[in-house]
């Protein structure tokens, strides 16, 4: 059984580092690899690597295991964000628990962990933190966070009845991105870019839109911009999806034109 | 004809409409790449864009075509302003002369202004008519910016 990530060895690879209180959150589950303070003792599904003497542990352990956690909400968890992966502070029992019971996501006060060295990681991580408070969207999840603010001059951008800051961003949040997200999951994209998540193909494709045309064309929607993009960005598969372009149709068209040419 | 059968044309007609500008597109992206001018690059890549916002037009007007959308087709005129081209290609180190990459443009800008004109002439209903009118006038806008740019 491999042991879980330790938080000094890794933190110490990535050199001296600031903090940064990202606040309570969602996170997911699958993302929590390390420990702050348990290193050594448990392996990757947070399970004590030996048996302990320690009976209150072990009775502790037991108690959270039998809770049924599809009814019981259990209390947010303290963790350090480093390099896109959370190190648990506080809650390394719940963790176990929550990974035993399979389930995706839990709540977590989270504490972000960005190395003084990497410039782009502490813009990221300021943008992130712009893109939130302007918002008070919490939970929109990057692999390259980068991205933050272009998905903060999407939301501003986006033309809703709704006069407050806030209130347009969950309207476009809700109507817009995840739509397109959906979209962006299911389409080649992802399978071009797989590290990338949705919100990161996302921003691509306004980078795009951005640079080319300023901006998203009037009154298209995201089924076509993002065949749009397939096409320029000539991502395989983009063809693929064009079914009038099948042979029997083009010669079915040939056919057509040739009769009614005559 | 029936009305589902005019829908399905009119849908073919609008791929083949799609095909055209994404040659269009290829073509400018490439010749972009080919030309050195700061100048002819530049008017390259808005015809590029410009060629990129007309297939998403088109391809939204595919995807809402309804049984009320469609086109009084044909005409051997229509028939042979619809026929694809053959793309251009520029081949990688092969050097390009820009009055070529002119000439091919012009071409091409005035053949899809046709097109779009007689589909504006047919199309029955007035999105349609407003739509292609518009793609109409647009290639009649890039037709005077290469003009100008290849007199210059």
């Amino acid at each position: 059984m491999k042991p879980v990530k330790c938080f000094a060895a890794d933190a110490a690879r990535l050199g001296t580092y600031t903090t940064v209180d990202a606040g309570p959150r969602v996170i997911e589950v699958s993302r929590i690899t390390g420990t702050v303070d348990k290193c050594g003792e448990l392996d990757r599904r947070f399970r004590l690597l030996r048996r302990r003497r320690d009976r209150g542990e072990r009775y502790r352990r037991l108690r959270l295991q039998q809770v049924d956690l599809t009814v019981t909400s259990l209390p947010p968890i303290d963790v350090y964000l480093l390099a896109g992966e959370y190190y648990v502070i506080d809650g390394n029992r719940r963790v176990a628990a929550v990974k035993r019971h399979g389930l995706e996501f839990m709540d977590a006060n989270v504490t972000e962990c960005v190395p003084i060295a990497d410039r782009a990681a502490g813009q990221a991580s300021v943008s992130r933190k712009q893109f939130e408070q302007e918002t008070g969207l919490k939970n929109l999840q990057l692999a390259y966070p980068g991205g933050y603010a272009a998905l903060l001059e999407e939301s501003r951008e986006f033309t809703a009845p709704a006069t407050d800051a806030r209130e347009r961003a969950r309207r476009w949040h809700s109507s817009f991105y995840l739509p397109a997200c959906r979209l962006l999951a299911a389409s080649p994209l992802a399978k071009r870019f797989p590290l990338a998540r949705a919100g990161d193909l996302f921003v691509l494709v306004s980078r795009f839109y951005r640079e080319l045309l300023g901006g998203y064309p009037p009154g298209i929607s995201y089924p076509s911009l993002l065949s749009g993009y397939l096409f320029a960005g000539r991502i395989p598969g983009w063809r693929r999806r064009r079914l009038l372009r099948l042979a029997p149709f083009r010669l079915l068209l040939a056919v057509l034109r040739a009769h009614r040419g005559r | 004809m029936s009305a589902p059968i005019r829908k399905f044309l009119l849908k073919l007609v609008l791929e083949e409409a799609i095909r055209r500008e994404e040659q269009a597109y290829t073509f400018y992206e490439e010749a972009r790449a080919a030309v050195q001018e700061p100048a002819a690059g530049d008017l390259l890549r808005r015809l590029a864009a410009a060629e990129l916002r007309h297939r998403l037009k088109l391809e939204e007007l595919q995807r809402h075509a309804g049984p009320e959308l469609t086109l009084e087709t044909a005409s051997p005129e229509e028939a042979e302003l619809l026929d694809s081209e053959e793309p251009v290609r520029f081949s990688p180190g092969q050097p390009v002369r820009v009055e070529d990459i002119w000439k091919v443009a012009l071409a091409k800008e005035r053949q899809a202004q046709a097109a779009y004109s007689l589909l504006a002439r047919k199309a029955a209903l007035e999105v349609f008519r407003e739509v292609f009118t518009f793609l109409s006038a647009e290639e009649g806008r890039h037709v005077e910016w290469v003009r100008g740019m290849a007199g210059a």
